[in-house]
């Protein structure tokens, strides 16, 4: 009764194979594009590891625009979504957010990418002070301590 | 199946470098997502990290993403050396607020200059021969407005789906007479477009508001409406019906804080409806800035800042504004803070802006 899905098999920089929808791989521009003008039945993403492409895909399953007429199994409503995508960035730890990034920005992925960007900021906010920030984002200050108090004091409102 | 769970709590020793692990377009990106009262905190990470809060790109970023936030801007005189500075409310970290000084921008002439306001810039029509700037708050530049040749007596202005209306005289060279005009200035192209003479008496409007899609001045006697479309002036005998002055807009419906009665009230005159309301709810505010010999009220992001004074400090207000059962308005103080103190000081004129 339903049409057959066609799958597709995206290969990633280290050889794990993960097969897929089609519509899973639309999520992403640049992989539809590369289905589109490609009809091979595996594309190899050389710029993304199995560790971080399993996150990708597992993301787009998630979030894959799903048409069904009625039923309600496999598409999910915003609030559900939410709080999946709340789940799915809590268990990540900043160099996986850092790689899922480069990876979403690669494969043109824009809600993954503002997904994960909000997640650094909201990391960044979070922190107590400058000194939080620096050691949080593996940052190493390259302000003298004379330049650190000049931007201090034109700052002086922020921190009274 | 999987063994990924071992790490418990795993800190590990060396956090891996944001920055060697992303473009820069991205960390941009990032920044962008940060409210700016965390700004002041991202500037001492590292010069790099400063170089980035403070550029142009950030704030077009800002736009792209929809994270621009208004920001209240106000200039200031000091009674006590007769000073006049540029102050932006600044929301501090913690959530509290302060007026800061922002030294790097030109004194905007409040005298007798049509100012309007108008995405991140401030319009500053001047009168006669001075200067007509446009001065973008963001960038914090100033801008010459391209010239217009006829030599006018600016009053007020209002800005209306992007485009400037100001109230002008002008003198031909062949009459005495002072006529009266509406310039339009369009905000998109940065240029004038010609001028319409309109028909209304010699009126020196104190005050300017815009109201779905029309504006609304007075002068000391008459409120008028001035319909774009139509290039048409008609008397408001209703808005006349309070002596408005230093009134604001939010959500199409105008408000102004009346002094010069007994009891001091926010008024509210909504132009769909043609009636009067007493803002409800602010009895505590009132009665706090009853004393203060100057208030100024403005549009702040859909809310209404109200600012005043109380010996030697500014307090500011925040209220937010709902309707109850038709025509009611009920406001709600979100918070009251003393936001600059030491000084006899006393608002000239706020600017709500896009940052």
């Amino acid at each position: 009764m339903e049409n057959e899905k066609k799958m597709i098999t995206l290969k990633s920089s280290d050889d794990v194979t993960f097969e897929v929808e089609e519509a899973v791989v639309l999520e992403s521009q640049f992989l539809s594009h590369l289905v589109q003008d490609c009809p091979a039945p595996e594309h190899k993403i050389k710029e993304v590891t199995g560790k971080i492409l399993s996150k990708v895909v597992e993301y787009c399953e998630k979030h894959v625009v799903v048409v069904v007429d009625g039923g309600d199994s496999s598409s999910s409503s915003g609030d559900d979504l939410k709080k999946w995508d709340d789940k799915f960035i809590k268990e990540m730890d900043l160099s996986t957010v850092y790689d899922l990034i480069a990876a979403a920005n690669y494969l043109n992925i824009q809600a993954l990418l503002d997904l994960m960007c909000q997640r650094v900021a909201d990391v960044i906010t979070a922190c107590k002070d400058h000194k939080e920030i620096r050691e949080t984002l593996g940052i190493v200050s390259d302000y003298t301590a004379e330049e650190e108090a000049e931007v201090l004091k034109e700052n002086e409102w922020a921190f009274d | 199946m999987s063994s990924k769970t071992r790490s418990k709590k795993k800190q590990s020793s060396e956090p891996r470098s944001l920055i060697r692990s992303l473009p820069e377009d991205i960390i941009l990106d990032i920044l962008a997502r940060v409210q700016s009262c965390y700004y002041p905190i991202i500037s001492l990470v590292s010069k790099h990290f400063r170089s980035l809060v403070t550029s142009h790109e950030l704030y077009a970023r800002r736009s792209l993403l929809g994270c621009t936030e208004h920001r209240l801007y106000v200039v200031l005189s000091n009674g006590e050396n007769d000073d006049r500075q540029l102050y932006s409310l600044r929301r501090k970290a913690n959530g509290s607020h302060r007026l800061v000084l922002i030294p790097s921008l030109p004194n905007i002439r409040a005298d007798g200059s049509a100012i309007v306001a108008a995405g991140s810039r401030i319009y500053v029509f001047g009168r006669l021969n001075s200067e007509k700037i446009s001065i973008d708050f963001r960038s914090q530049t100033v801008h010459p407005l391209s010239c217009m040749n006829v030599n006018m007596d600016v009053s007020v202005g209002g800005i209306i789906d992007g485009k400037i209306y100001v109230t002008e005289y002008y003198k031909t060279p062949w009459s005495t007479l002072a006529k009266k005009a509406i310039v339009v200035f369009n905000t998109e192209t940065q240029m004038w477009e010609p001028m319409k003479e309109t028909p209304i008496g010699y009126i020196r409007p104190d005050d300017c508001v815009v109201m779905g899609g029309k504006m609304y001045t007075r002068d000391h006697i008459n409120s008028f409406v001035y319909e774009p479309k139509e290039s048409k002036w008609e008397r408001d005998e209703m808005l006349n019906m309070f002596n408005w002055v230093g009134a604001c807009v939010v959500d199409d419906v105008l408000y102004y804080y009346d002094r010069r009665r007994g009891e001091k009230v926010l008024r509210a005159y909504d132009p769909k409806e043609s009636s009067w309301v007493v803002v409800n709810g602010l009895k505590e505010l009132l009665a706090e800035a009853r004393d203060s010999n100057w208030t100024d009220t403005r549009n702040y992001g859909g809310k209404l800042a109200m600012l005043f004074s109380k010996t030697k400090v500014i307090r500011c207000a925040v209220i937010s504004l709902e309707r109850r059962q038709g025509k009611e308005i009920w406001g709600k103080v979100e918070w009251c803070e003393d936001v600059l103190s030491g000084g006899d000081f006393y608002v000239l004129k706020s600017y709500c802006l896009l940052n």
